[in-house]
């Protein structure tokens, strides 16, 4: 019985040293991250020539291509886009276009490795220690909002813990909620549950956007007509 | 030819709570990570036993003729084996709870597919596996006729062969895809009605092989004996 249990650590042991060849360090994690991506919610305020007509429209979201290191050497292929603009973050922007809200961008300040199976490990860790990332800016004024659409990836058949971060420390109560989300082959798995347990006082539609990761840049008319079905 | 020694009663038992087991793993978003752990480990502990109360098995490997069933048996229970191994090890990787203390760090790559794989490769073999000693079974109901057990079996079986589809069985065995759908919002009956049903696909065509490669062995050693009378 014990051979078999140190049989079984052995090959355990062995495997993972196999596994864990390229994780690149986080120790370059400030710099990458925040040239790239424009500050949102400045842009889109400046487009905004009358701040009444957005009907009071936040639109926070969750990109990894805002959330990663970019080391230059990025698998494009095999993986959900971590070059800006992020699956996500194009969803985001196109429903900024066409409701006229404000963009804000749920940014970590330790952002996540570039590639997709490093970022998942770290990923995995944060679910099982139930962590909350912190985040490096809150919403300012979200009594000014009615309306928020919430946009995320799945991460392991859920959402990034990132997103529960931003739901604690930012107060929905009261707010209409939707949800968008890119993910892989997973669907919306557990994440509009997770969601919905989060914001207990929010009002959650149903009706949820969601898009293979691969065809969101091809979303655009997707996603409009959505917001049409919303009354936007 | 009873060969039911002192550790026959436990063999059953055991057997009974790893197919349970299995059935319970296979419904991983239905239950839950923490209590999908849990059973993860409990089916370690059992696969250890199972093979420890087994272990005639192994010593026999060497010896003997190697008819064609013998030969089924051997190459199934080898890859399932593998595919065992391969969720313990994968398993414990991911683990966010029960194996969370484990210094395990890396491997998260290859440990994703290989949970995959594992699972539904496992499932399939685990299932053959189940089919190729399906007689411990039919003995225990051998007061039902033989058309009506062929005939449940056929039913399930061909239920099962559109499960098998319809739930992408091939393209997860084949890796085609890298995540799974889970379907969270899914009753749980329907979720068993169909995997109890495609399990009992692999044993129907299992079993049933197992007879016919039993005929034809047996077939052919008359004929052998046929001959050396003619001579």
């Amino acid at each position: 019985m014990k051979k078999i249990i140190v049989f079984l650590m052995v090959i355990s042991v062995l495997c993972s040293l196999v596994g864990c060849s390229g994780a690149p360090s986080s120790e370059t994690a400030d710099a990458g991250s925040s040239e790239g991506a424009l500050m949102p919610s400045e842009s889109a305020a400046e487009t905004l020539s009358d701040p009444t007509a957005s009907g009071n429209v936040l639109i926070a979201y969750f990109s990894w291509a805002e959330n990663a290191v970019l080391t230059g050497e990025v698998d494009a292929v095999s993986s959900p886009s971590v070059v800006a603009p992020g699956n996500v973050q194009q969803l985001a922007g196109w429903i900024q276009e066409k409701t006229g809200g404000e963009l804000f961008s749920i940014r970590v300040t330790d952002p996540y490795p570039s590639d997709w199976d490093d970022c998942l490990a770290r990923a995995n860790e944060e679910r099982g220690a139930d962590a909350r990332p912190v985040l490096k800016e809150n919403v300012e004024n979200m009594d000014a909002y009615d309306v928020v659409f919430l946009g995320y990836p799945n991460w392991w058949y859920g959402v990034p813990m990132a997103l529960l971060s931003f739901m604690e420390d930012n107060d929905l109560t009261g707010k209409q909620v939707y949800l968008f989300c890119s993910h892989g082959t997973g669907g919306l798995a557990n994440s509009v549950d997770i969601i919905t347990e989060a914001l207990p006082d929010a009002q959650i539609s149903e009706n949820i956007f969601d898009c293979y990761e691969e065809e969101a840049p091809q979303s655009q008319e997707a996603i409009e007509s959505w917001l049409a079905e919303l009354g936007y | 030819m009873t060969r039911y020694g002192k550790t026959a009663g436990i063999k059953r038992v055991v057997d009974v709570l790893m197919t349970l087991a299995l059935l319970f793993l296979m419904g991983y978003q239905l239950w839950g990570d923490a209590a999908h752990e849990w059973a993860g480990a409990v089916m370690l502990i059992l696969f250890i036993v199972h093979h420890i109360l087994n272990r005639a098995w192994y010593k026999s490997l060497a010896k003997g003729r190697y008819t064609p069933m013998r030969v089924l048996i051997v190459a199934v229970d080898m890859l399932l084996f593998i595919a065992m191994i391969a969720q313990m090890y994968s398993g414990i990787v991911m683990s966010r709870h029960v194996f969370a203390f484990l210094p395990v760090g890396g491997g998260m790559a290859l440990a994703r597919r290989l949970h995959i794989l594992g699972a539904y490769w496992g499932f399939i073999l685990m299932s053959v596996h189940l089919g190729l000693h399906w007689n411990m079974v039919v003995r225990k109901v051998s007061k039902i006729p033989g058309a009506v057990r062929f005939l449940a079996g056929l039913a399930a079986a061909v239920y099962g062969a559109v499960v098998f589809v319809s739930r992408d069985f091939i393209m997860y065995m084949f890796l085609q895809s890298e995540f799974v759908f889970l379907d969270y919002e899914e009753p749980i009956w329907a979720f068993y009605l169909d995997y109890i049903c495609l399990m009992g696909l692999w044993i129907f065509l299992a079993h049933y092989l197992g007879i016919a490669l039993k005929k034809l062995s047996a077939a052919k050693t008359a004929k052998r004996g046929r001959r050396k009378e003619q001579l």
